[in-house]
């Protein structure tokens, strides 16, 4: 190939991060190709993940909410699933943003490639043209690399038999049809959004953990509304327990569990394995790099986003968790920015994450277990939404939002929610701890009346000791 | 639990270590990363944080005084378990800390627990206290990227706001602070490409002195050349007579002891200026400070009462004290109380330079390297001759142009005359 296929950037993986850094770069005047190893751009995020799954959880939510409607009297038939349609709705959804990345690529005059990139060098990338490409040189030469090639589900050796009735993340998300008996096996966000979805849509869903609890990591009392819900929606949740071995049978796919020396068997329709995810550094040729690899397989990278070696950047997923869209997006305006020659780092107050389950769960900066495992003295308010107005409204009081702060300065730590829309009024949280906003900023900007914002505000006066609609500790 | 907090290693080959400033006492609550003390090794001056924290029950050490390496600096009644592990430890470098349970008569070490040593090149002193990703300094992401950008480290701007949170104008001011104490935008060791170096004590006293000079005083050059080709023949034919140990006749001793004569004709130029109560003071005395290159940095010992001494007097204090400048044996007291400076930087080369005042002095002499030059007679004729570059600098609020023209043309004369020379010397 000629010396020609130069490019001032190029990013492999066109998932949030990757196409982040790719408009970025070209907004700021760069030289800009993109690379991706499959036709359509928008990664895990939107193929395969967040948006399919968010698509599917809002069938589910209205599904749930007009069975729940019947308490106040108005009743729906039971709901008829079409589900040739629902997955077009889908994968409508899919096509729609897919689509509109291309549109902004093609704007901002990035050079598309569907094409797998493996490095030769430090400076060069080898290209294999992906089903139905053309004009796709066979190398490319580079000023700088980022690499965003995201993640995939972890599938161990001992659930790979060749069943695709045993699915991963991907594979639950295509939607081949709706098993009567699911096993979810990992209680973590994906095993639980992807349970959520499935139980609306009429599985009985079994959910099997290894660990004591569900959503390890996340403070209790946010869970435990959650956990409420599901103990009666989903068929079991089996904690505790290990599945040993997973087998075809005639009937589906037997399980073998196990828990405290007890062993049974159970059979179900499919199986989700959503145990967690690994980064995609293993086939990039990284090894004709300087690039370091750290533990896990993730690229080490500095807070401007650069590997160990100078002229290749990496982000999102392959540098490490949180393993979230929106960070990866981040990191992809600092990479980009460095590489632009600014002085920008990544030094963000906190990563917001959601749970979007049914209530969801979000929590951003310091949780409540984190402080106490470090030392951190802290002071918090918890607002329980029985005490909200907007949530009686909703029929959905078991929510709940806490603020966490320094008992010294006031200045807000960490922010929790559990309860509907919680994914969406985390925001806030996160304003608060990047503007380091202390507890009176909160309790002193007027929220709007009613609605479930209104929950952070109280949480903020719990904390001052005086909630309009909590009744002071010491009154109690 | 009483803990001793022992001096770590503060660089290679160094044992010892000057303290300049004591900034804890006996009683007061240490923190970990408090400053416990600003020491001075011969090849850099640092700040001591401390490794432990507790209330200080004990002090073995004392402003200006020395301190050894892995001698006890302090002991703290605290926790054990307060003491922090800073990091991944080097254990060539020896127990620092050392823990005593106080029911043992016997100091008996049954823990130790390994510090790292601090480096030689010590970066910008810690940030105390709080986790930094539990709590970044307290300031909006576009404060932070503002302060990035002025390139100034966010985490030391104190904050005016409530809770100690940083504004843009808390950002803005600590820039416009650093940059009048002489700083740059701050750049941190974490760059690969950047070295650290503490300022030496040396470096520091040059650099705040000559800031003050060239910031405050009102600079004029005035440059001149000396023909001394005859006064380098005599101080030639001089020196080969001489035995082998005895110091040579040099220029820059004839010109000591031509300003001790210029110095008298010209008192303006051996003053000192009392701007707040609008008065000069006219010294009686001259003082020559000559500047000596050591590899501490530049210092300027002083040849006390010139007008007094001959110049054999002259070339032999100055052959001493610049012997003893250079091997770092000169007495703090022989640096001090010059009342003109003298500069030659001939020995290296160059063809001129505008030296900076010494304060609280007047006016300092430059003196460059002599270069064989053809000079042109008013009959026509040229001569090559050995002319020195000669460069003066005055405060021009005490002496005006034509003083300083005349101050150097007459040294120049004096200097290009042998008569003159004969008189004078």
């Amino acid at each position: 190939m000629s010396d020609n296929n130069y490019t001032q950037i190029v990013v492999i993986g066109a998932g949030p991060g990757g196409y982040t850094a790719a408009f970025h770069a070209a907004n700021m005047g760069l030289e800009v190709t993109l690379i991706n190893d499959e036709g359509q751009p928008g990664g895990v995020c939107l193929q395969r993940g967040c948006i399919p799954s968010k698509a599917l959880l809002h069938i589910a939510r209205l599904i749930n909410e007009a069975r729940e409607v019947s308490e106040m009297g108005i009743t729906f038939g039971k709901p008829g699933i079409n589900i040739e349609k629902l997955r077009g709705f889908k994968d409508g959804v899919i096509e729609k943003l897919g689509g509109g990345i291309r549109q902004l690529a093609s704007a901002r005059k990035v050079n598309y490639l569907h094409a797998r990139a493996e490095f030769t060098c430090s400076e060069t990338l080898k290209l294999t043209a992906g089903r139905g490409a053309e004009n796709i040189p066979k190398s490319l030469h580079f000023g700088h690399c980022i690499i965003a090639t995201g993640s995939s589900p972890i599938v161990p050796g001992i659930f790979n038999i060749s069943d695709e009735r045993v699915m991963d993340s991907t594979g639950s998300l295509e939607l081949k049809d709706i098993p009567d008996k699911l096993l979810v096996i990992g209680g973590g966000y994906i095993g639980l959004e992807m349970g959520t979805i499935y139980q609306a849509l009429g599985s009985a869903v079994s959910v099997v953990e290894m660990t004591p609890t569900l959503l390890t990591g996340v403070d209790r009392d946010l869970v435990k509304p959650l956990q409420h819900r599901i103990n009666r929606s989903f068929e079991k949740i089996m904690l505790e327990t290990r599945v040993v071995s997973l087998k075809t049978a005639n009937n589906g796919i037997t399980a073998l569990l196990e828990d405290n020396d007890q062993a049974r068997e159970e059979t179900y329709d499919r199986a989700l394995v959503s145990i967690g995810r690994t980064p995609n550094t293993g086939r990039l040729g990284l090894e004709n790099t300087n690039v370091e690899i750290i533990e896990r397989g993730f690229i080490k990278v500095d807070e401007r986003m650069q590997t160990a070696d100078p002229s290749i950047f990496a982000i999102g997923d392959v540098a490490g968790e949180p393993m979230l869209a929106h960070k990866a997006s981040k990191e992809a305006k600092v990479a980009t920015e460095s590489i632009a020659g600014k002085k920008t780092i990544y030094d963000v107050a906190c990563v917001p994450a959601v749970v979007f389950t049914d209530p969801e769960i979000a929590w951003a900066g310091l949780t409540e277990d984190e402080a106490a495992e470090k030392g951190i003295r802290v002071e918090i308010g918890r607002f329980p939404w029985a005490a909200s107005g907007r949530a009686a409204t909703l029929a959905r009081q078991e929510g709940l939002t806490k603020v966490i702060a320094d008992p010294e300065s006031g200045r807000i730590l960490g922010v929790g929610m559990v309860g509907v829309g919680a994914g969406d009024m985390i925001a806030e949280g996160v304003i608060a701890l990047e503007m380091a906003a202390n507890i009176e900023d909160i309790a002193e900007s007027i929220h709007p009346h009613p609605t479930l914002s209104e929950t952070m505000m109280e949480a903020a006066e719990v904390c001052l000791g005086h909630s309009t609609h909590m009744i002071p500790r010491e009154n109690r | 639990m009483a803990i001793e907090f022992r001096l770590p290693e503060v660089g290679e080959n160094i044992d010892q270590a000057k303290i300049v400033h004591l900034l804890v006492a006996v009683g007061d609550t240490l923190q970990v990363n408090q400053v416990i003390m600003e020491i001075e090794t011969d090849k850099a001056s640092l700040e001591i944080p401390s490794e432990v924290r507790g209330r200080i029950t004990s002090l073995n050490v004392s402003e200006g005084g020395m301190v050894d390496v892995g001698s006890v600096v302090l002991t703290v009644e605290g926790d054990a378990e307060e003491s922090v592990d800073t990091g991944p430890a080097d254990t060539s470098t020896g127990p620092a800390l050392v823990e005593i349970p106080d029911s043992t008569p016997t100091p008996q070490p049954v823990k130790t627990a390994p510090v790292p040593p601090v480096p030689e090149k010590l970066p910008s002193p810690p940030i105390p206290a709080t986790n930094p990703v539990v709590a970044p300094p307290p300031a909006s992401p576009s404060v932070r990227r503002l302060a990035r950008e002025l390139g100034v480290n966010i985490s030391q701007v104190a904050g005016s706001n409530p809770g100690g949170r940083i504004s843009d104008s808390d950002v803005k001011a600590h820039a416009k602070g650093l940059i009048t104490n002489g700083h740059g935008p701050a750049l941190t060791g974490q760059d690969a490409g950047i070295e650290v170096i503490p300022l030496t004590q040396i470096r520091r006293i040059i650099a705040e002195k000559m800031t003050r000079s060239w910031t405050t005083i009102p600079h004029v050059h005035q440059h001149d050349q000396a023909d001394i080709t005859q006064l380098d023949t005599m101080r030639r034919s001089y020196n080969q007579k001489l035995a082998e140990d005895r110091p040579r006749l040099t220029v820059t001793a004839v010109i000591i002891r031509i300003l001790a004569m210029l110095l008298k004709k010209f008192p303006e130029l051996n003053s000192q200026l009392d701007m707040e109560n609008k008065q000069l003071f006219l010294k009686k005395r001259i003082h020559v400070g000559v500047a000596v290159d050591s590899e501490h940095g530049l210092m300027v010992p002083v040849i006390r009462d010139v007008d007094r001494k001959s110049i054999l007097d002259i070339v032999q204090e100055l052959d001493d004290m610049a012997r003893r400048t250079r091997s770092g044996k000169i007495k703090p007291d022989e640096l001090k109380g010059s009342t003109f400076t003298l500069t030659n930087l001939g020995g290296i080369g160059g063809v001129a330079f505008n030296p900076i005042i010494n304060p609280p002095e007047v006016a300092i002499l430059g003196v460059a390297r002599a270069e064989r030059s053809p000079v042109y007679h008013a009959n026509g004729n040229v001569e090559i001759r050995l002319m020195l570059p000669l460069c003066l600098g005055y405060d021009h609020r005490i002496i005006d142009g034509a003083q300083g023209a005349r101050f150097t043309r007459e040294l120049a004369e004096c200097m290009g005359n042998p008569l003159d020379l004969m008189f004078c010397i």
